[in-house]
């Protein structure tokens, strides 16, 4: 089976899977006890105007028609009106998207900039003192929600040594370059605003690495264990018997094996990261989906909620195909048509 | 008699081997010993509720107060132990509910296959597809925020793990030849699933459940740090963590203080669930 035919697949298959999730969240979102009109109308509003909201909300009618519906509206990209901020939720989420977007990838960029080579270190020299290091920091990395990460380092790198900014995406003094991928740094690299992209990347840190350190622990040890299995098996005996360089032997031929299993933990840590972007959001004032989706829980905002569960679900399972797709491309012996589909 | 205290004893004995299995058991030990007896041995165990006491707000720790106090006085150190009370309450009743659910639901697919697997494992694969966090906020912001919904809230989202793990030991045990004669011999599909496959999926559930106490306090003290949860004045770690945030730096202990004991619980538990794995995989 083709690689094409494979993505074909996944991609149906979470197309299925994506509908569920719409069914469940609407089905919770309608079945939970409590009028979400009179919610955000507040209790002193007449019960004319709450009356008029429910029937602009469709809520007085048949639970399947306001499925259909809503179904219907998000295939336009109509994703229904915030309660909470009185705008669509698409055009919230077209916003509040990319932001995160940018500080989920700076996020895995550090977790595999980081995690992958401690892992190898750790498993070249296995049992020394920088395996114990590296096993300390994973100990710690996994053990502290990136929430007390990310005010522990804050507390230390913005506010004692002053490295790095407290909280934001860019200083007050500076201006975001025209929008293009929506991706503030990308952008700043095509306008070619360099003092911009410096202040964004001094920003972008300390979020980035709150919310890679418990991926940074899992990834670091999954690398070594794979790679102490590697450097143990018969090809890398063949090729310490030619006498190939350590270097040559540990990149080359003992961490691509090792590295599967590592990609695969790799798209399982993408809902971890998802999730938690709303915690450091929250503590950095990072203006992504994630605040607009904690306002929206927090005031109640049906349409909101709703929206953003879908639209966060749908990035998880995108990513998941990306990632099924790069194991296939690193494993050669995947036989696709034997995988799960 | 006897062979069950050597049995003990081996165990021990290679349970104590790892010394962060050690580590971990006293971490937990000490936390729970802590939990239990908190009005016994916190300083002042009126400070768990709404008390107030402004003279002293805001000291730093000191021999007074470990600790420290926090805006309205109180003690912060009485209030961690409480916290760490609520935060186990919830981690016990969390997996008492969702491991059995999740259990059968997954023994059920991988034992009975064909149209049932298909359904359940579709339901839980959706399930699955919401990141976990971002499932248990959404649930959470449509309901009041309680102590009882958001225990409801960590459940919903936390059987499908359960499903997953017990689906796929149910599944390759299926072909067993002890399953096949057990068949044979006429016993039910209850008798099968209970007294055959069950007790081989045990070991790897347990190990999953020690792991999880720490993940489960790790999510529901997220919920609590985002206002979705236990509401003040019942002392919950993640929202004092959410409270001091906002008087960094110079009222550090605020919010350090509770993070660290986030911290320390879950290496506590993570330590000991490793020790336990370890344990249990010797043993098969």
């Amino acid at each position: 089976m083709s690689v094409w035919r494979f993505l074909a697949r996944r991609l149906v298959a979470s197309l299925f899977v994506l509908a569920g999730v719409s069914v469940l969240i609407f089905c919770l979102a309608r079945v939970i006890p409590g009028d979400p009109a009179r919610i955000a109308l507040g209790p002193n509003a007449e019960r004319e105007q709450v009356e008029a909201m429910r029937h602009e909300l469709w809520l007085d009618r048949p639970l399947a028609e306001q499925y259909v519906r809503f179904v219907g509206g998000a295939l336009r990209g109509d994703l229904g009106i915030s309660l909470y901020n009185h705008r669509p939720v698409m055009e919230t989420i077209r916003r509040t998207l990319p932001v995160t977007v940018e500080l989920i990838l700076a996020a895995a960029v550090l977790t595999a900039l980081i995690g992958v080579p401690m892992g190898i270190v750790a498993a070249r020299w296995r049992d020394g003192a920088i395996d114990n290091i590296t096993r300390l920091i994973s100990l710690l990395g996994a053990a502290a929600p990136s929430f007390v990460w990310a005010i522990l380092l804050m507390l230390g790198f913005a506010y004692t040594l002053q490295i790095f900014p407290i909280a934001g995406r860019l200083s007050e003094a500076m201006h975001a370059p025209p929008s293009v991928t929506g991706l503030l740094l990308v952008d700043c690299v095509i306008a070619g605003q360099w003092a911009v992209l410096g202040d964004g990347l001094r920003h972008i840190c300390l979020p980035a690495l709150a919310l890679s350190l418990s991926g940074i622990a899992q990834i670091a040890r999954m690398t070594r264990a794979n790679m102490v299995e590697v450097y143990d098996s018969a090809h890398i005996e063949l090729a310490r018997a030619f006498a190939f360089s350590e270097a040559s032997m540990a990149l080359k031929y003992a961490l691509r094996p090792a590295l599967i299993p590592t990609l695969t933990l790799f798209g399982l840590q993408i809902a971890a990261l998802l999730g938690n972007a709303f915690l450091v959001e929250a503590v950095f004032g990072y203006p992504g989906i994630a605040q607009f989706g904690v306002q929206a829980i927090l005031q109640k905002d049906l349409n909101g909620i709703v929206g953003c569960v879908l639209v966060i679900a749908a990035a998880f399972l995108a990513a998941n195909v990306a990632v099924d797709l790069a194991v296939a491309f690193v494993d050669p012996r995947i036989r696709l048509g034997a995988r799960r589909g | 008699m006897g062979e069950f205290k050597t049995a003990l004893r081996r165990a021990w004995y290679r349970f104590s081997r790892n010394a962060g299995s050690v580590v971990g058991l006293a971490i937990v030990g000490v936390i729970v010993l802590a939990a239990l007896f908190a009005p016994l041995i916190t300083p002042f165990p009126g400070h768990a509720g709404g008390a107030l006491d402004i003279l002293n707000a805001n000291h730093p720790p000191d021999g007074r107060n470990l600790l420290g106090t926090d805006l309205v006085g109180r003690d912060l150190f009485t209030r961690i132990i409480y916290g760490y009370r609520l935060s186990l309450f919830m981690a016990v009743v969390v997996l008492a509910l969702t491991v059995p659910v999740g259990v059968a639901v997954g023994l059920a697919a991988g034992y009975a296959g064909g149209m049932t697997e298909a359904v359940l494992m579709r339901i839980t694969d959706v399930f699955l597809a919401v990141p976990p966090l971002v499932l248990a906020m959404a649930i959470m912001g449509l309901l009041p925020p309680s102590l009882i919904y958001g225990m409801m809230a960590v459940s919903l989202m936390w059987w499908p793990w359960y499903a997953r793990l017990a689906f796929s030991i149910a599944r390759s045990l299926r072909q067993e030849g002890y399953v096949t004669a057990a068949e044979v011999i006429g016993a039910s599909t209850w008798h099968v699933l209970l007294r055959e496959i069950l007790p081989n999926a045990m070991p790897s559930i347990l190990t999953k459940m020690t792991l999880d106490v720490g993940f489960v306090i790790l999510i529901a003290s997220s919920l609590s740090f985002l206002g979705l949860g236990v509401q003040p004045p019942t002392p919950d770690l993640g929202s004092m963590v959410a409270e001091g945030a906002g008087y960094l730096p110079d009222l550090w202990w605020l919010a350090v203080c509770p993070g660290v004991a986030i911290l320390l619980v879950i290496l506590g538990t993570n330590l000991l669930g490793d020790g336990i794995r370890d344990l249990l995989e010797a043993e098969r």
